[in-house]
Formats: C-alpha cells, structure tokens, sequence
C-alpha cells in the first residue's frame, strides 16, 4: 500500500529512535542540555530559542507492570507507559521535564516523575481551559515564568530574535508536515497511516532543523512515486495519546486505511502555525491558546468538532474511530458530544476503551474489522 | 449451492452448511486448545450421517476467535455481522441481538436488511460472559446447564458482584458457608448476569424484536433476567440460537458465491460524496 523510500527506512518507529539516541548523545557531546516534554500544551520553542534540546517523552511498544508501584490505578495507559520509561532509566539523558496541565493524569505524571525519575529543571505551565480575554493574559503571564526559568537553568536569554528563530523553525516544520498530509488526499495515498504516525513522532525526537531536511527528502521522494491501488475504507482516528504504531497497524491488518488523525501525535501537533510578525512571545501565547485544541480545554465547544468534520470533507473519511485510553476522562467526556453530531453527518462512528494497544489486540482486532464490514 | 458457516469460540466450535436459505446440517462440538482443530472436529461432526461429503461444500467462511486459523474457510467475517445477518435470517423482524459467548458479549443493532448499524462488546473482562457462569457453577457444585432451571425456583435470590467472575466464585463459597440454599445462589448468579448485560444493551439502544444468541441463551435464569430488566420479551428462534453465529458466516458465504450482495448496496449509499458538503 506504500512505495520505497530510503527516508521513510530511517523515520520507522525502531529508525527514529536510533536517530534520537544519536542526536542526544552528539548534542550531550557539545555541552548541550536536554529537555523532556509530554503534552503537545508544552511550548518547546521557548526551549529551543535557549539553545536546549527538546524531547517528547513517551511510553513503549510494550506494557510495563512497573508504574503500578507508584500510581494509582486509574491512571490512563499512556502515563504508565511514560512513567515506566522514566523509572526503567530510558530517559536517564534527560535534564528536565516540561509539561502542562493539560489533563489531571499530565500533574500525576509530572509530579511523579520529579519525585521517582528526577529533574534539574522541572516546569508546569498551567494551560487555562476556558480561553477567554483573561486566560490570554494569563497564559501570557505562564510564558513569562518559562522563559524566565528556561534562562536561569539553561544560563543563556531567550531574546526576541532567538525566539523569532525558533518559531520559524516550527513553522517551517508544521508546514512540512502538513505537505505530507496532503498526500494523504489522494485516492491512493502514498504513505500509510501507521508510516505517517512514525515519520510525525520522529519530529517530537530529533532536532526539529534534522526532521525538517528529512522531511524536505521524503517529499521528494514522494512526489514521484506512484503508490498502489488503495484498498478498504478510509478511516479517521481520533483520540488522545498514541504514542506507537500499533494501533493504526491493527486498523491497516484490518481491512481499513487510515487517512487522516485527530491525535496529538498527529494533526493536533503541528496544524496551527504561529505568527511570525509582532511580538514572538506574545504570538507563541496565542498559537497555544488558539490551537485546534484536545478535549481537555472544552471551551469553546464547537471548535473540536468544526475541525474535525473539516478533516472528515478534505480527506474523505468514511468512518470515524475514537480511541479512547481506559481512564481518559476528557476524551471519554467528548465522544458523546461528537457522537451524535457525526451520526447527523452520516459519518459511521466507533468508540474503543483500551489499555495498552499491545494487550489484547484480538478483541481489539474483532471490533475494527467489524466496523470496517459494517461500512464497507 | 451448498455452503458452510464455521464459528469457532472460546468455548465451542460451530458448524452448518446450508443449501439456500435452508439448513442441512449442523454441530456443537467443544473448543480444542488449537482453532483448526475444533474447525475439523465440527466438520467432521456436522457431516456425519448427514450423506454430505466436504467437497460438496462450494464456500466456507469462518468466525469467531479462531476465524482466522479454519483451513478449510475461504474468508472470514467478524463474528458481529454473522450474528447480526444469522439472527435476521431467523427472524426478520429482530433489530436488536445480545450475543453471550463463552468469553465476551456484545449487543448488535441491525437495520432492515440485517446489516449491522451499531454494537458494543464488553471490555476485556470475563464480567457478563460464560465464563462467569461456569465459574459461578462450579463454586455452587452444579452443573452449568442446572443453573437456570435451579434459579427458577428461587424466592428473591441473593446480591452478588458483577464485576469479577473470580471474586464472584469466591463469593458463592462464601453464601454457601453460610447456609444459603443453592436456589438463591443460583438466582444471584444469573441476576448479575443479566445486570451486566442490561446495561450493556442500553449503551446501544433496545428496538425490538430482540433476540438472545450465543450458548447462554439457554439458561433460562438469565433470559428472565434480561427480559425483566429490558421491559421487552425475548423473540424465540426457530433453531439453536449458539447456531447463529455460524449460519451467519454461511449466509455470507451463500452471498460472496452469488456476487450478489445488498452490503455492496448499502456501501455505495454511504459512500462519502452523498454526505460531504
């Protein structure tokens, strides 16, 4: 369903993971620092106009028993996993953690993690989850304590310029990415979508400047290439943090392709781009508070659905899944919203409740290639 | 042309092979640790005496956990839309299918051509299944096929857990212990059956008629339950309703060799460009 590309060999889950140890380890080298970040709500770029290194911290193709000694149980799949990581020292290269309040589980784990995983450097911006004309003041005023403790720890000032910088960098990666998703329209997409959910994370783990040389090679490998027939119905995923492959592989072994996400490990990562004229610091605050937001920040309510019945029109969708994390309250809260909504659109729709995407991929199998007859 | 239905379970193994619409022969046979074994002993079973050979079977598709490992099945279709077309062969009139397995259940909404339009299957949990039954049963001493005509004679029946068929065994020795008479035990447990899967249907929506298939519609106990929880009565079926798995993997074998399908049908009706802006 794909074509060959000798990019794509090195942005595979196992080929980007091989690219980050490497380029943390060259960047330790050279006296760099290293930062970790778990929610899409952290601004990376404030870390990186300060010359550090950004790192998205995430779980493992395989589930670990270990976290359930230090959380609670109701803590989602995707935070064990993270917290697993931490504790079996896979991210002992780490200087820091960056994360936000996103969700209840996103304090859990940044807390924990702090106590049992440790960090020099240990911020949470409260991202408001109302966005009206105080909370843009307000986060405004969250970015000013970052970047104030990002200078004091990394001993270097985040200037307008540098900061400037480091949003063009982003930019330049969003539209990149966004490029390769209007592959994705196409009646016989090039990539897969469990190939495209790799080369995205690959981006959350090497220097943005390396993912954007890679990605300016992949597109052109791509743009003349003639990929196969597609086949099987063409399929949205929609959920919180899916951290690994597995999940669209198993929609893919299904009979279904998957066209096009709503994830934070996909679209919801790099869809809005950020102003490059005024004040950076002040148009980062709005990128983050006028993103395409998760379903933790429930306000306004209409605009998660308008963007995602945007995606359903653009890429043809013709089945909605929502992956919803066992304990995922936020997503498990939005779906009945949504629901309805896309059943009044004709969209046929699925909810799944999973814990580790690895356990318990035969009921999870019966259930997507169901929905799949069902719509095909 | 004559065509067969392979379901293979967590428990039993199914098999029917059907000329049309009509039924020629069937089997029940116990799960085997292997799936292609269980598939060649309802074979095997289902063809004795009945004067077919294999090879008079044109088409097979498989169903169930082990549909993907039945040598002898061309294709295989989720044991969801089996159920769902084999339910609407048997009763055109069923719309809603509560389907108790031995390890999972799950409730199938079906339209007007019995194609399905929406389900829910338990979450990863023995909870509301057989395997609940069996282990209840076996703490109560008694055989899982006493257990519904048992519960019949109960008075009020005790409270158990729903939740852990483990804990739920556990809790019956308790009961037992303390001098409840098995009736009661025995009530209880189909009681908490029937709660598991009262809710589930509600998840989905009740539109009637509806029906009980899977092995656990046979317990009498437990359909009672349902029956009284929902508010609707159960449609009776004119065959074995753990059967209905298998004749809707046949059915879809009867339509895959005739070409001929209204599921095609359905899909260009839903094709994207007839909703998109």
């Amino acid at each position: 369903m794909s074509v060959a590309s000798g990019v794509l060999d090195r942005l595979t889950y196992e080929g980007a993971s091989a690219l980050s140890r490497e380029a943390v380890a060259q960047w330790k080298d050279k006296g760099g620092k290293v930062v970790g970040w778990v929610c899409i709500y952290a601004p990376e770029e404030v870390l990186h106009a300060a010359g550090i290194l950004p790192i998205r911290i995430m779980g493992s193709t395989e589930p670990h028993s270990i976290a359930d000694a230090y959380l609670q149980s109701n803590m989602c799949p995707f935070v064990r996993s993270c917290f697993s990581q931490g504790i079996l020292k896979e991210y002992q290269y780490l200087d820091g953690i960056l994360s936000s309040h996103t969700c209840d589980a996103m304090v859990k784990l940044f807390d924990a993690w702090r106590v049992y995983v440790g960090a020099q450097f240990a911020f949470l911006i409260d991202q408001p989850h109302v966005i009206n004309r105080f909370s843009y003041e307000y986060h405004m005023g969250e970015l000013d304590r970052l970047v104030k403790q990002v200078e004091a720890f990394a001993g270097v000032a985040v200037t307008p310029e540098s900061l400037r910088q480091s949003n063009r960098v982003y930019n330049e990666n969003r539209l990149l990415l966004k490029e390769l998703y209007e592959l994705r329209k196409s009646e016989n997409p090039p990539l897969t979508g469990s190939q495209v959910h790799d080369v995205v994370r690959a981006g959350m783990i090497i220097p943005k400047e390396q993912h954007n040389l890679l990605l300016k090679e992949l597109l052109a490998e791509l743009s003349d290439s003639h990929p196969p027939k597609a086949k099987g119905p063409r399929l949205m995923i929609s959920g919180s943090c899916i951290d690994t492959p597995i999940f669209p592989k198993i929609v893919e072994e299904s009979g279904g392709q998957v066209v096009v996400d709503d994830l934070c490990f996909g679209s919801r990562y790099f869809w809005d781009l950020v102003a490059e004229e005024g004040d950076p610091l002040q148009a980062l605050s709005r990128r983050y508070m006028d993103k395409t937001h998760c379903a933790c920040i429930p306000l306004p309510r209409d605009s998660r659905y308008d963007f995602m019945r945007q995606l359903i029109v653009d890429y043809r969708v013709e089945g909605v899944i929502f992956y919803g994390q066992k304990f995922c309250d936020p997503f498990a809260y939005d779906f009945p919203d949504h629901k309805p909504r896309l059943e009044k659109d004709g969209i046929p729709v699925m909810q799944l409740e999973v814990e580790h995407a690895s356990v318990g991929a035969g009921q999870l199998k019966t259930r997507v290639q169901a929905f799949i007859e069902m719509i095909a | 042309m004559i065509v067969a239905g392979c379901d293979v379970g967590s428990t039993t193994g199914k098999l029917v092979v059907m000329e049309d619409d009509r039924l020629l022969a069937s089997a029940i046979v116990p799960t085997r640790p292997l799936s292609d074994q269980t598939a060649y002993d309802a074979l095997e079973a289902a063809l004795r005496g009945s004067g077919l050979k294999q090879e008079d079977i044109a088409l097979v598709i498989g169903t169930g956990y082990g549909r993907l490992n039945i040598p002898f099945a061309q294709r295989n279709v989720t044991e969801i839309s089996c159920h769902g077309l084999g339910a609407f062969w048997a009763d055109p009139e069923i719309r809603t299918i509560i389907d108790i397995g031995g390890q999972d259940c799950k409730v199938i909404r079906i339209d007007e051509n019995g194609g399905v339009i929406e389900f829910a299957m338990n979450d990863k949990c023995a909870a509301g299944t057989g395997r609940f039954l069996e282990e209840t049963a076996r703490g109560l001493g008694v055989g899982i096929e006493d257990l519904g005509p048992l519960s019949l004679q109960a008075k009020d029946g005790v409270k158990l857990s729903s939740y852990c068929s483990v804990f739920a065994e556990t809790e019956v020795i308790n009961l037992l212990s303390e001098g409840i008479a098995l009736e009661e035990i025995a009530a209880g447990i189909n009681q908490a059956i029937a709660s598991r899967l009262a809710s589930l249907v509600k998840r989905v929506g009740v539109q009637e008629k509806v029906v009980i298939t899977g092995g656990v519609s046979k317990n009498s106990g437990v359909v009672k339950g349902i029956e009284d929880r929902l508010g609707v009565s159960l449609a009776r079926i004119k065959v074995d309703p753990q059967l209905i798995g298998a004749i809707g993997a046949s059915l879809f074998a009867q339509r895959s060799a005739q070409r001929t399908t209204r599921l095609t049908e359905w899909r260009t009706a839903r094709r994207w460009d007839a909703y998109a802006v």
